[in-house]
């Protein structure tokens, strides 16, 4: 796993080892090792129950870890107790207390820091000034709105300064417009306070637009770290790319011809090639992922492409219309569907696709990517 | 379902008939003007002003409103740490014996929680001293533990939806227990509390069996007294005097159920800005 962060040779910030832990049987999170270097916004994705949540509660220290160790700025807090780590979390549910009003709920956390009164007031009014919410300081958290419940929570997981601001899904209870909105205010936020942000989300869209790095959890394990580009690019698997945007697979069997490997397809009737080099063993089965947006598309296909590299004859099985793209399906000749996105750039007439239309697909070696598992 | 059957309507009718019909004919009764109780001579509270007359029955309702009071305080104290306490423990083989023990005093025959607490009392004096006799004393301990039962069921039940992530924020924001319970969840749970007081308050002041077991002299109750006189025969002083008891403890109950229902969690406004 590449982690170029780490390999400018700065000491990590916040180190993660091996960590796991078990509930009675279940592994809810298993042997993780994740290092996050300060002033990132990290971003944990996976389904439900891949265990990033549990792996976001032993960070603010609300579960204790089975084994390994966590550390901050080198010192090891794996023992420490939640009310004594440098780290502050935002629930899902904004847990704020429901009998104070805003200002009280973002005092919560001065308070047992001991702030002289004076400071106290001004920061909370900072915070206030922060998540524009300065005008609501005397209300009660059932006098807002979703949004600005969520701005209060967020405030309030700030007042403390902490080293880390966990967010545990901050925007899965907002409708979709108000979602991205915040999720541009959170960048923001994040940029002007530089606190380092650890956000665990189910939402990939979420991931790839507001993470400086994204990782994927599965099954209780740390599948990949990457940026979000590198991760849409090269996928380590094919979990991750079918969770990272949408992808094509084409299954592929590895053969040898004289000296050379080739890889015959059942799913495009032909043979398979990418640019990438990777060692391979004959009879190895791979597959090889295509984006939708790099498929393409040529209607009036001349004859039959037999053995060809990369190409496939097919009909249009679904065809919608969504404006500036279209999402096209085409059901190749072995039954295998194939996703294809379309702009307005495409140089056939989009308008004149007809359901039933025989066409040809193929791809560009270097657009596709070869995944052994 | 908004359209009401006429079927279901007849038989919410017919049980709540059964239910009330009884204590409505009381309550007209206790504005008859005649000395016989079931000879209808018109209407007045003459018997209402008997009854304020009546030292002995304002001693009693003094006693038994003390009483209550006092049982009910108790109740909620000890109460709401065993609900709490039953809320927050996880899954445990014990449990479910846990808290089958605490309600066991509210299905338990009055007999025996009064023959029981009797014994207790006596055999507590001849070791220790106290409590010294019957009196109110023992009158305000034996009731408070029937008290208990009842506020730990309802405070429970208020914690069990209680979104945990509330106290889990406290100990991130840097609180420790007891400190999180006595400034996040106790001022959460107070309506539901309070609910549990009304409601042990009007179960005290109902009381007559274990009463009547653990009292002593100078500490009757007002339903030992009524049930006392009413041996000798009704008087139209006891309908009004019931009547009044039905009226403190409605609105007893009715306090309780509203309460009860606005200490659940609040409702969410909409999303929009």
């Amino acid at each position: 796993m590449a982690d170029r962060a780490t390999d400018k040779g700065q000491k990590p910030f916040l180190r993660i080892h091996n960590i796991s832990k078990h509930f009675a049987e279940v592994r809810a999170v298993d042997e993780v090792s994740l290092d996050i270097q300060q002033g990132e916004f990290f971003c944990l994705l996976g389904g439900s129950g891949s265990g990033k949540s549990t792996l976001l509660r032993m960070i603010a220290g609300l579960e204790t870890a089975t084994s390994g160790h966590i550390e901050i700025e080198g010192q090891d807090v794996t023992n420490v107790p939640p009310w004594s780590r440098p780290v502050n979390m935002m629930f899902q549910s904004y847990a704020l207390f429901p009998h104070m009003n805003v200002e009280k709920n973002i005092a919560y956390g001065l308070k047992q820091d001991n702030w002289p009164k004076e400071e106290m007031d001004a920061r909370v009014q900072e915070l206030l000034d922060l998540v524009q919410l300065g005008e609501y300081g005397k209300r009660k958290p059932n006098q807002l709105s979703g949004g600005q419940r969520q701005r209060v929570a967020l405030a309030r997981a700030l007042a403390r300064k902490p080293k880390v601001l966990l967010l545990d899904e901050p925007l899965s209870a907002l409708d979709k417009k108000l979602r991205e909105e915040t999720q541009r205010q959170l960048v923001a936020i994040q940029k002007e306070i530089g606190t380092t942000f650890i956000m665990v989300t189910h939402d990939q869209e979420e991931a790839m637009s507001i993470a400086t790095r994204i990782g994927v959890m599965d099954r209780a394990k740390l599948i990949q770290v990457e940026a979000p580009r590198e991760m849409y690019e090269r996928p380590a698997n094919k979990m991750i790319a079918g969770f990272i945007g949408q992808v094509n697979l084409f299954e592929g069997k590895v053969s040898r011809k004289g000296n050379t490997q080739i890889i015959t397809s059942v799913d495009t009737g032909g043979t398979l090639e990418v640019s990438e080099k990777i060692a391979l063993a004959d009879g190895q089965v791979i597959w090889v992922a295509v984006r939708p947006e790099r498929i393409l598309l040529k209607t009036k296909p001349k004859g039959r492409a037999a053995k060809a590299i990369n190409k496939a004859n097919g009909k249009l099985t679904d065809i919608m219309y969504l404006g500036g793209i279209t999402h096209i399906q085409v059901t190749l000749d072995s039954e295998h569907p194939v996703r294809i996105t379309i702009s307005e750039h495409w140089d056939g007439d989009e308008a004149k696709l007809k359901l039933g239309d025989a066409v040809e697909i193929s791809f560009e070696k270097r657009a596709a990517r070869l995944l052994v598992s | 379902m908004s359209k009401r059957h006429p079927f279901v309507l007849a038989m919410a009718g017919f049980g709540y008939a059964i239910l009330y019909i009884p204590i409505l004919i009381m309550i007209i009764y206790s504005f008859n003007s005649s000395k016989l109780v079931t000879v209808w001579a018109g209407w007045s509270t003459k018997w209402y002003g008997e009854l304020l007359s009546n030292g002995q029955l304002a001693q009693a309702a003094w006693i038994s409103l003390t009483v209550a009071f006092w049982a009910a305080t108790i109740g909620i104290i000890f109460g709401t740490m065993i609900g709490y306490a039953l809320a927050r423990f996880r899954r445990f083989k014990g449990k479910l014996l846990l808290n089958g023990m605490s309600t066991a005093p509210i299905v338990m025959p009055e007999v025996v929680t009064g023959l029981s607490l009797l014994l207790l009392f006596i055999s507590m004096e001849s070791l220790i001293g106290w409590p010294a006799g019957r009196g109110l004393t023992t009158v305000i301990i034996a009731h408070a533990t029937f008290c208990m039962a009842f506020v730990a069921v309802v405070v429970q039940g208020r914690l069990s939806d209680f979104d945990v992530s509330i106290e889990e924020a406290a100990m991130d924001l840097g609180a420790r227990q007891p400190y999180i319970f006595f400034t996040i969840t106790l001022p959460i749970i107070m309506p539901a509390i309070i609910a549990g007081w009304l409601l042990a308050f009007t179960l005290s002041f109902d009381d007559l069996v274990i009463a009547s077991f653990v009292s002593g002299p100078g500490s009757s109750t007002l339903p030992i007294v009524i049930f006392s006189k009413v041996r000798l025969g009704v008087t139209p002083e006891i309908n009004a005097l019931a009547t009044i008891i039905v009226a403190v403890v409605a609105v007893g109950v009715i306090a309780a159920n509203w309460l009860a229902l606005r200490s659940e969690a609040p409702k969410q406004t909409d999303e929009s800005e």
